[in-house]
């Protein structure tokens, strides 16, 4: 199952941020949980986590700024979660 | 049998704070994923490392006893007995949450479960739970009211004032310090001047006491002496449950502030896989038992989930409905 990572909304007054740094590479394995890219608001820089285990596909390019809700990087999910038999 | 098997509680308490822990681990992680995956959007505090103390508090507590707690909330309100799907669509601010979306992960509330308020200013709860265990003690009813605060609440004037009203009247209330290691960003060491929480518990005259807040029993031995002597009425207890928030301050933390040995020490002490094995280890659960309890949990947050974001959020004429309780007489 194809997993969509869309620029999350993390403050009330948030409408864009840049994505300043992919920290998985493109077609890479994540886990669960591992942190996929930095995004940068006005307020604050975070580390937003792969929702699922599976294969990194990028869409968003490093130092652009979008939308809230945009599409930036989809997840190929895994059979299994790290650690289970598939 | 050994002194440590002697002061376990019975294996269906064990059981039930596994349950709840798997519960609150679940909801925790699906919030989570919706958020990062861009979902859903809310304001999150996340609660995951700290299910041991709610466990603890859910099983030790009366279902008519009282809580107040914080914005970091989600395991003490799922501990409490709020239900899952009006609390899950309160958090996605939907019209069939707990306060018909209007309060929000921040201000959850649930009288008919006890969770009286969750309160979003940091130690402003405090109060509150002594005024509800003032309340108590005039009916005689008998019930005990829970302050649940993190470590960051002991250095505000509320904490004072009101343990110190508490202790003075005899309070039924516990005042629970699930202690994190951090205010927001500031590490415990470099906001109080004593070594413990708990060591403030003197300044009062009440009994204090400090545990490992990653290991449900002896959170819940901790939390059963002092709910009795709440109840009892000899007054209240300042109860210091040590603990690690595993997520950071809120969603999007990239806690770069914690050293990464201390992150790292504290994801190998996280209460639920440790739980989990020891319920093993001692027979209280087998694996096929423990894997079923992991699916419901997944099944009822998956459900929960589901419903809450095909709800409606509330419209903007219900900003001032349900202010207040009966207007007339109150306001002009």
């Amino acid at each position: 199952m194809t997993i969509h990572i869309r620029i999350p909304k993390l403050g009330m007054e948030m409408t864009e941020a840049t994505l300043t740094k992919w920290l998985i590479d493109d077609g890479a394995g994540v886990a669960q949980d591992q942190a996929l890219y930095v995004l940068e608001t006005d307020k604050v820089e975070s580390e937003v986590t792969a929702p699922v285990a599976g294969v990194l596909r990028r869409i968003g390019r490093e130092g652009e700024t979008y939308a809230v809700g945009e599409l930036v990087a989809e997840v190929l999910e895994a059979l299994a979660r790290p650690g289970e038999d598939p | 049998m050994s002194e440590r098997e002697a002061s376990l509680p019975p294996a269906h308490v064990r059981r039930r704070m596994y349950e709840l822990m798997t519960l609150i681990r679940s909801c925790d992680e699906r919030v989570r994923r919706g958020l990062s995956s861009g979902e859903f959007a809310c304001t999150y505090w996340p609660a995951t490392g700290q299910e041991a103390i709610a466990a603890g508090l859910g099983a030790a507590l009366r279902a008519d006893d009282l809580l107040v707690t914080t914005y970091r909330g989600l395991h003490d309100q799922v501990a409490k007995g709020v239900p899952l799907g009006p609390l899950v669509a309160e958090l996605l601010t939907r019209t069939t949450g707990v306060n018909k979306g209007k309060g929000g992960a921040m201000h959850i509330a649930h009288p008919p479960s006890g969770l009286v308020l969750s309160t979003g200013i940091v130690g402003s709860g405090i109060p509150i739970a002594v005024g509800v265990g003032l309340a108590a003690q005039l009916r005689g009813s008998g019930q005990v009211a829970v302050a649940s605060f993190g470590d960051g609440a002991t250095g505000t004037g509320s904490f004072h004032e009101a343990i110190n009203l508490a202790a003075l009247w005899r309070l039924p209330v516990v005042f629970l310090c699930q202690n994190n290691g951090y205010a927001e960003m500031t590490a415990t060491a470099h906001a109080q001047p004593v070594a413990a929480v708990v060591d403030r518990a003197a300044g009062y005259g009440i009994p204090g006491e400090r545990v490992d807040g990653n290991d449900p029993d002896t959170v819940h031995g901790a939390l059963a002496r002092a709910v009795e002597r709440a109840r009892s009425g000899a007054g209240p207890t300042l109860l210091e449950c040590t603990t690690f928030r595993l997520w950071g301050h809120y969603f999007g933390d990239a806690m770069t502030y914690v050293p990464a040995e201390q992150l790292e020490a504290a994801r190998l002490a996280e209460p639920v896989a440790r739980y989990r094995a020891r319920l093993l280890q001692d027979g209280v659960l087998e694996e096929a038992v423990a894997i079923e309890i992991e699916r419901q949990a997944l099944e009822e947050v998956g459900a929960a989930f589901a419903a809450a974001l095909a709800a409606d959020r509330p419209e903007p004429e219900e900003a001032f409905v349900d202010v207040y309780g009966e207007r007339s007489g109150v306001m002009a």
